[in-house]
């Protein structure tokens, strides 16, 4: 079964069967609770049939500081997901697309221009993912990851910052072609 | 500093800056010589903030006080400086200044902002100040003066209610207040959703009206709170409202609204059925565009609450919910699959809940049902788990025939095999597809259900069969699938077979010759990962019906050799699939029993838990540790010995710092204006205040301290006792309900906080307490739940801080006088530290009570498990808490000796110092066996032996292991097992008869 909730503050006492997975992070609680203290309507949680955490999506919506008005990189009011798991008991049921979609759909709600997120370059399968339900590399953040999980010998592994146009942009200015060979350096992320 | 002249603050700055650098008599100097000049209220603080840094205890009284008068004195305080300055002083002297913060510092706060009302920036530092000591009683005038002084600001009107509602909940305020400022805060939010409601435009709300879906849920969480007969239709009428609810501007989509509504319609069966219709047929709608934008209506909650009310009256609804259901999963209708699956588990509950009117008798048909939802979504994990939801609902004769089918479907030509007389047929692991990924995903749900339908489901049918034949009503039941009688509430047969039947599946599924293996990266999970937990699932499931008894038997029993046998199962599963919890959690639950904390510490340490999972997870560990392995592990890696209490140190850092991050929290969240989000903190932060876990790690730090470093004194406040005063208060405030037979027994405010995880553990069972992994738990542990025995283990420490001659005086007087107000009305009767109290009480009649547990406790050792039996963690547990008991006994003795008590009336007593050369002689017996050698045969041969009459396409238990687990790797581990249990005996080394 397939149920959406919000995450409820009490469930970081609940969240092992997403968190315990390597490839999620347990972050302080701070963390979590900065996102609830201002976004909850963008922290969403899918429950299994007997109330587990199958998994979970931590969003929010922000623009950049109004003194990069004029900045190349001026990122204008958006949703960006922060982090999305899936258990690994209940994955291949299409929950990852789910909660992007409730995400999506609150953006359009708070008149985003798009939904954005960062994505490893040898991170194939979530690329996909996210190709399929429409979003596009918009840019490359060099070296944005301090390690790369496919080869030891290296340092850092680039991100892709993958967007998805929402209903506000209309004339799609906020999306372009070919973003995977606009690279960036970290700093000048938002 | 604002509000000083500049040469004022030059002076403020010089004097904190010697404060900071700890030169408190050069900065005290300067405050001196500048107070002779001016009569400043910040310099007068900063002078008694100097005096509390140099304070002894007797100065720190007077500085309190000092603090006292202020407020006494009546005047009035503007400087919201010089009372931050206070406020930092009065925590310095009392750490946890509780309730003397509100009755100081809150008072000053808000004496300040009702002189300067319009000082916004005053008035919302002191609310957020007095939120983050919960005093609720100022920030409530405060937020009260907010609203009045700043009438345009559309947020403290709900800053106000708020705080209201929080002073409401806060037991620590009088009845009579709490509920004329929880009616107050119900009724001004009502007049807001009415003032939205009669602005009926959501672009020209009044300020007094509701405007943000957040603050529609603050004010149905304040109405959910009140009585739910006056209060539910209220909350629907406000859902219901197209200004309001759900669909309206201000909800922004917000889907809780739903969640909300639905709830609340359950009483009218007939309009839940319309709504949920209304909603199921706008989530398979499409726009102009041709895209479906609303497919979150197709939540299960809503399939749920459309079944549950269409059940009520099927014959009525029987086609609607049918086409419903139909237009849901026709591919062309362009419904994401994860929200599909809903409609096939809705029509399966549909068509197998009790009410229903099913249109075949046959049995085959139901079974069909289940097994069509197998082909559906079998190659998933979750397809068990949604089928398990829905299978209680089958008679005897369905599950007989859908058991058949399972077995006769999972074998690919089951005519391979001729079925054993009497019996539904074999599975056969040989004519299974373990080939690929999907086929091993349909098998591993195949085989859970089969041990649903032989093992688990119909135990509490067999267990009530049982009972009904003990009492002669009926004759035993039979087993589903054998036919055998039932003695057991399972079939041990059965369970036996299926256990080597999936263990072999497994074996063929894992050693593929990289086909599957070669393809996963460090981080993937392996497919058929759950065979070989659930093959390991139903060796434990055999051993717990032998435990706790078994425990303490020779490596041949049969409790024992499954336990290795799952033990080893599991570890070859771990080497293909290091990424499984699952496997580790196991893992650590089943070495933990079998008394190798080495290896029990490795399978945690591979779980990486950190941050709040030590809150959730620490116990499978760290539990009982102290009667365990108290003495320091040694890493594998470093060959460095840590110990257990740093260990359990790391663990109280989540209680300590989490309080203060929390309030932040709070304030961002009055900030944001997110109310709910408020009351979900509170929870958290009350969670962790009174968490059993936390009161856990500071015990078995305690016990292991006192194991080893015996002459290293406690006070009452080491090892992080001191964040365990809230803990204590509410044990008092608990026991005292117990007594007395409050009626406030089920308040919230004096219960613990139980927040261990014990669902993520695997569990194929219908009810969470039928696991065989909590059974192992309880079994092989202690024998009460955490929180109970949590009760005990205060009461013990007490005990000990009195009789210990290293205990300074202070902490043994206020454990003597915890003692005096707190054993007649907390601790239940049977435990011995209970009898040891009432004897250091003065209670005669404890004597002979005391002389039986501890003879019980002389006859326990003598037939703990030796020569052949290893040191499993019942033996380990027994030794270390007789050995606990016993030196505490000798040292009540002296103590009372020393106190000139009349020792002679207390023959008891006695038998401490028997205990422990009772202890120390059978630990050395223990230690002595594993010295000698032989042992790794001996677990080869019980893991090879045990259940060797069972035959698995044509191979016995020997044959199966060898095509499952390298043999190379079998040895190996056997040394490890071996290695942990001499290991664990190191322990009996601090045992000390002096």
């Amino acid at each position: 079964m397939t149920s959406l909730r919000p995450f409820h503050a009490m469930d970081v006492f609940k969240f092992n069967p997403t968190n315990l997975d390597p490839l999620t992070e347990t972050y302080d609680l701070n963390f979590y609770f900065t996102y609830l203290a201002q976004w909850p309507h963008l922290f969403n949680v899918a429950e299994g049939a007997d109330g587990t955490i199958d998994a979970y999506i931590m969003g929010k919506t922000e623009a950049s500081p109004s003194y990069m008005t004029f900045s190349e990189h001026y990122l204008p009011w958006h949703a960006h997901i922060t982090a999305l798991t899936v258990a690994p008991h209940a994955r291949r049921l299409g929950l990852a697309r789910t909660l992007s979609q409730s995400l999506e759909h609150s953006g359009d709600e708070y008149d985003a221009w798009f939904v954005d997120l960062f994505v490893r370059k040898s991170n194939k399968v979530a690329q996909a993912l996210y190709h399929g339900m429409g979003y596009s590399v918009y840019k490359r953040v060099l070296d944005y990851y301090s390690d790369d999980p496919t080869d030891e010998t290296k340092d850092g592994e680039d991100a892709y910052d993958m967007r998805k146009p929402l209903t506000r942009d209309k004339e799609r200015k906020h999306i372009r072609k070919n973003g995977e060979s606009y690279a960036v350096e970290p700093h000048e992320v938002f | 500093m604002a509000g000083l002249n500049n040469a004022d603050a030059e002076t403020a700055r010089v004097i904190l800056s010697d404060i900071e650098n700890k030169h408190f008599k050069h900065a005290l100097t300067k405050v001196d010589k500048k107070l002779k000049k001016s009569d400043s209220d910040y310099f007068k603080a900063l002078q008694l903030l100097i005096k509390a840094h140099l304070g002894q205890v007797s100065e720190k009284a007077a500085i309190l006080l000092h603090l006292e008068e202020l407020v006494l004195s009546k005047r009035i305080l503007t400087d919201l400086n010089a009372i931050q300055i206070f406020d930092e002083t009065l925590e310095l002297i009392l750490p946890k200044p509780g309730e003397n913060w509100a009755r100081i510092i809150g008072n000053l706060r808000w004496q300040l902002v009702k002189a300067l009302p319009k000082d916004v920036d005053a008035g919302r530092a002191c609310f957020r100040a007095c939120l983050a000591k919960e005093d609720y009683e100022h920030a409530r005038h405060i937020a009260n003066s907010l609203e009045k002084n700043f009438p345009g600001t559309h947020e403290y009107v709900f800053w106000n209610i708020t705080t209201m509602f929080l002073f409401s909940q806060c037991h620590d305020y009088p009845d009579k207040e709490r509920t004329l400022y929880g009616a107050l805060a119900e009724g001004m939010m009502r007049k807001l959703a009415d003032a939205t409601i009669k602005a009926a435009d959501s672009s020209s709300l009044p300020t007094r009206s509701i405007h943000k879906v957040q603050e529609f849920r603050l004010m149905d969480t304040i109405l959910k709170n009140g009585n739910p007969e006056k209060m539910n239709p209220v909350r629907l009428k406000y859902l219901q409202d197209p200004f309001l609810g759900p669909d309206s501007t201000i909800a922004k989509g917000e889907w809780q609204l739903w969640r909300l509504k639905l709830e609340l319609l359950k009483k009218d069966p007939q309009l839940l059925f319309q709504t949920t219709s209304d909603l199921l047929k706008r989530a398979r709608t499409k726009n102009e565009n041709g895209e479906i934008t609303e497919s979150r209506f197709s939540d299960w909650i809503v399939w749920k609450s459309y079944i549950d009310s269409a059940l009520l009256n099927k014959s009525i609804y029987q086609g609607e919910v049918d086409a419903e259901i139909k237009a849901h999963l026709d591919p062309k209708t362009g419904i994401d699959k994860s929200w599909r699956r809903n409609a096939s588990l809705a029509s399966l509950k549909f068509a197998l809940a009790p009410v229903s009117a099913f249109p075949s008798n046959e049995p085959e048909s139901k079974a069909n049902l289940i097994v069509d939802y197998l082909q559906r979504y079998g190659d998933t994990n979750v397809a068990y788990t949604d089928l398990r939801t829905v299978i209680p609902f089958l008679t005897s004769q369905d599950l007989d025939w859908l058991l058949t089918t399972l077995i006769e479907n999972s074998n690919e030509s089951s005519e391979a095999l001729p079925s054993q007389s009497q019996t539904k047929g074999t599975l056969s692991p040989l004519n299974q597809d373990t080939a690929t990924a999907i086929g091993i995903a349909r098998l591993v749900n195949v085989f859970k259900l089969v041990f649903l339908l032989t093992s688990s489901l119909p135990e509490s049918q067999r267990r009530l069969s049982r009972e009904q034949s003990l009492q002669g009503k009926k004759t035993m039941a039979k087993c589903s699938k054998c036919s055998t009688s039932l003695f057991d509430p399972y079939c041990g047969l059965c369970l036996t077979e299926l256990a080597w039947t999936t263990a072999k599946s497994y074996g063929l599924a894992i050693n593929d010759d990289g086909r599957i293996t070669s393809t996963l990266l460090l981080t993937d999970l392996h497919p058929a990962d759950d065979l070989g937990i659930l093959a390991a699932m139903c060796l434990v499931k055999l051993s717990v019906k032998d435990t706790p008894a078994a425990l303490n038997e020779s490596l041949d029993h049969p409790a024992i050799c499954h336990l290795l046998q799952a033990a080893v199962l599991l570890e070859y599963a771990w080497s293909h699939s290091k990424a499984n919890s699952q496997i580790s959690l196991m893992l650590t639950r089943i070495y933990y029993s079998l008394g190798c904390g080495s290896l029990a510490l490795r399978a945690y340490k591979r779980l990486g838990v950190k941050q709040i999972q030590n809150a959730t997870l620490s116990h499978y560990m760290f539990d009982g540790i102290s009667t365990f392995h108290p003495h320091p592990f040694t890493s594998e890696e470093t060959s460095e010995s840590r110990s257990i209490i740093e260990d359990l140190k790391d663990q109280l850092k989540i209680y300590r710092g989490s309080p203060k991050q929390i309030s932040n929290k709070i304030w961002s969240s009055f900030e944001n204006n997110n109310y709910n989000t408020i009351f979900e903190l509170e929870q958290v932060k009350k969670a962790l205040a009174y968490n059993v876990s936390a009161v856990m790690s500071v015990m078995e730090s305690r016990k292991v301290s006192r194991v080893v470093q015996p002459n290293a004194p406690l006070t009452a406040s080491s090892h992080g006792y001191d964040i365990l005063r809230e803990f204590e208060r509410l044990a008092n405030k608990m026991a005292i309900a117990n007594v007395n037979q409050a009626t406030d027994i089920d308040d919230p405010e004096i219960k613990f906080s139980d927040q261990n995880d014990h669902e993520t553990i695997p569990n194929f069972e219908v009810l969470e307490d039928e696991s065989p992994l909590a059974y192992l738990g309880r079994a092989s542990r202690l024998k009460m739940p955490l929180p109970d025995r949590l009760h005990n283990d205060i009461l013990a420490d007490k005990v000990r801080m009195i009789v210990d001659p290293t205990t300074d005086p202070v902490s043994r007087g206020s454990s003597r006088t915890w003692l005096d107000q707190s054993l007649s009305s907390i601790y239940e009767e049977g435990e011995e530290f209970y009898a040891i109290a009432n004897i250091l009480q003065g209670v005669q009649s404890f004597d002979k009570i005391l002389q039986g547990q501890l003879t019980e406790k002389l006859n326990e050792i003598d037939i703990l498990g030796s020569g052949s039996a290893p040191a499993t963690r019942a033996v380990l547990h027994t030794l270390y808490v007789t050995y606990d008991i016993g030196t505490t006994v000798s040292r009540l003795k002296a103590y009372l000796h020393k106190t000139n008590s009349d020792i002679k009336s207390y023959s008891s007593l006695d038998l401490g110092e028997q205990l422990v050369k009772t202890v120390i002689a059978k630990a050395a017996l223990i230690k002595h066996s594993l010295d000698e050698g032989g042992w790794i045969d001996k677990v080869l041969s019980s893991v090879f032996q045990g259940d060797v009459d069972v035959v698995v396409d044509d191979a016995s238990v020997p044959g199966t292991w060898k095509s499952v687990v390298d043999e190379n790797f079998m040895e190996a581990w056997a040394g490890q097992v071996v290695d942990s249990w001499k290991d664990s005996v190191k322990g009996f080394a601090y045992f000390n008869s002096q």
